[in-house]
């Protein structure tokens, strides 16, 4: 069978098994099936102990498991050509000069011949693929190949899953520190501001920037990619205290990072004047906030609604005068467009903002 | 003097916090609050106080102090020498696993609402009869 067709084997076996490390013995089965190795396997090397823990390897009938943890020196020098990320092929463990002084070690575990392949990470002797052959063998350079390009695609694998790891440690830090420093500002502000006579806007500083925590709470759980919509809305509700009064519902949409922190900030105001002045300011109040997807494709425009209703008497804010901060965040509306239209109706104030999507979503 | 309350009979709360700026501010909530605080930089100061005054009835610690315990440690350690103290706990990081808590204990996420620390506080301190 030609090396592409039997990597392309390899690739399907180790797509329905996990990457790396393999847990199952799939992985390690198609590799034997592709090589006719009596035994096939993966090993986690630690290098510098040269030792090698092998993982649930796939053994034909009649050879046993060498899972667990080894010592290659127990079985020959080839260490040291593993460790230069070289492939070892030795033919006849009783006649390679690596194998021979330690021949009974292989014959123990039914080997008489066979294949490592080094799996490199940043220069560093990690794993290795392996396959036992119960008689001499003759490997031909597409065997060599083909187990090469395993090593290769495991390595991959490897980075990927390190890579990964790597960044959810980064995230947590970057986390960790960004919650530090809201805590600090506020600490500040607390402290700055605590002969201020006047609470309110004191109050509404830490609030606003508890809101805006909020939303990078949300953010972080995805990396800061997005968001998803209702994950927002709730959290900036659950902050302000009022979730029990609001019914939230809409279709799935993940927000980008900007409009995540407007959309908290606006619906934090929104919340705060229904606190103060609407629905939420008597226990039988209610409010609805939901949201839609309009048109096709490119042109998808998002309409969120704010509906309170059981309020007191709704009376409209006098419009003379500059206009306070919270009044000007829910005028510029989810990207900054301003398109916000705001109703005093006798059943509660309503709020409708539209935004095309790929805004919402943008960076 | 009968019905006279005088300042050692407001509940007493130790504040464990490496950070000066955020132990100023937390201290300042307690006492705002209507305690008296009590305030250690680090969990072995804070064992250091405990062993030296039987009066504190609340520990508010952060967890992450980089030098030394941290307060999780802290927790589990004063739930085992001190069990009537009850305890709060903040961080910056994940909440902590429900088996990583201390019986009783209370988590609040960084930044944490004063309002609700004070609320917090005013409940585990009962009056005491």
């Amino acid at each position: 069978m030609r090396v592409a067709t039997r990597f392309s084997n390899w690739v399907i076996g180790c797509a329905i098994s996990t990457p790396w490390p393999p847990s199952n013995q799939a992985a390690a089965e198609i590799l034997a099936r592709n090589t006719g190795a009596t035994r096939a396997g993966y090993g986690l090397v630690d290098a510098g102990r040269e030792t090698v823990e092998v993982l649930p390897d796939w053994c034909a009938a009649g050879y046993a498991s060498i899972a667990g943890p080894h010592s290659f020196r127990d079985y020959g020098s080839f260490v040291d050509d593993l460790k230069r990320g070289e492939v070892v092929a030795v033919e006849d463990v009783t006649y390679d000069p690596r194998t021979h002084d330690n021949a009974e070690a292989w014959l123990t575990i039914g080997a008489r011949s066979l294949l490592n392949a080094p799996i490199i990470e940043r220069g560093r002797l990690v794993g290795i693929a392996l396959l036992h052959y119960a008689e001499p063998h003759v490997f031909m350079d597409e065997d060599l190949a083909f187990v090469r390009v395993v090593a290769d695609r495991v390595q991959i694998a490897v980075a990927r899953v390190r890579a990964e790891a790597d960044e959810h440690l980064l995230n947590e830090e970057i986390s960790h520190r960004l919650k530090n420093s809201f805590a600090m500002v506020l600490s500040i502000a607390g402290q700055t501001l605590r002969t201020i006579p006047e609470r309110a806007p004191v109050q509404a500083f830490e609030q606003r920037i508890h809101a805006l925590s909020s939303a990078h709470d949300v953010l972080l759980r995805r990396a800061w990619t997005a968001a998803p919509a209702r994950d927002v809305v709730e959290a900036v509700l659950a902050n302000a205290g009022h979730a029990d009064h609001i019914v939230v519902s809409g279709p799935e949409i993940d927000l980008g990072p900007r409009a995540t922190l407007s959309l908290a900030l606006l619906l934090h105001e929104l919340t705060t004047n229904a606190a103060k002045y609407g629905a939420l300011s008597v226990p039988e109040g209610r409010v609805m906030v939901d949201w839609r997807l309009d048109g096709m494709d490119g042109d998808r425009e998002v309409t969120f609604d704010w509906t309170e209703q059981g309020g007191p008497p709704v009376i409209p804010p006098a419009t003379s005068g500059r206009k306070g901060f919270g009044a000007w965040l829910i005028k510029t509306g989810l990207v900054g467009t301003g398109d916000v239209d705001l109703r005093y109706l006798p059943s509660g104030f309503q709020a409708t903002m539209r935004a095309p999507l790929v805004q919402l979503q943008g960076s | 003097m009968l019905g006279q309350s005088t300042p050692s009979a407001r509940p007493i709360v130790l504040v464990v916090e490496d950070e000066p700026i955020q132990r100023f501010d937390a201290v300042d909530c307690v006492e705002d609050a209507g305690f008296e605080a009590v305030e250690a930089a680090s969990a072995e100061e804070a064992i250091r106080i405990l062993e030296a005054r039987p009066d504190i009835r609340v520990v508010f610690t952060d967890i992450d102090m980089p030098r030394g315990i941290d307060g999780m440690k802290l927790a589990a350690a004063i739930r085992d020498r001190w069990p009537p103290i009850e305890i709060i706990i903040v961080s910056g990081r994940r909440r902590p696993r429900p088996e990583d808590m201390p019986a009783r204990g209370v988590f609040f996420a960084k930044p944490y609402k004063r309002n609700e620390i004070a609320a917090m506080i005013h409940r585990m301190t009962p009056a005491r009869i």
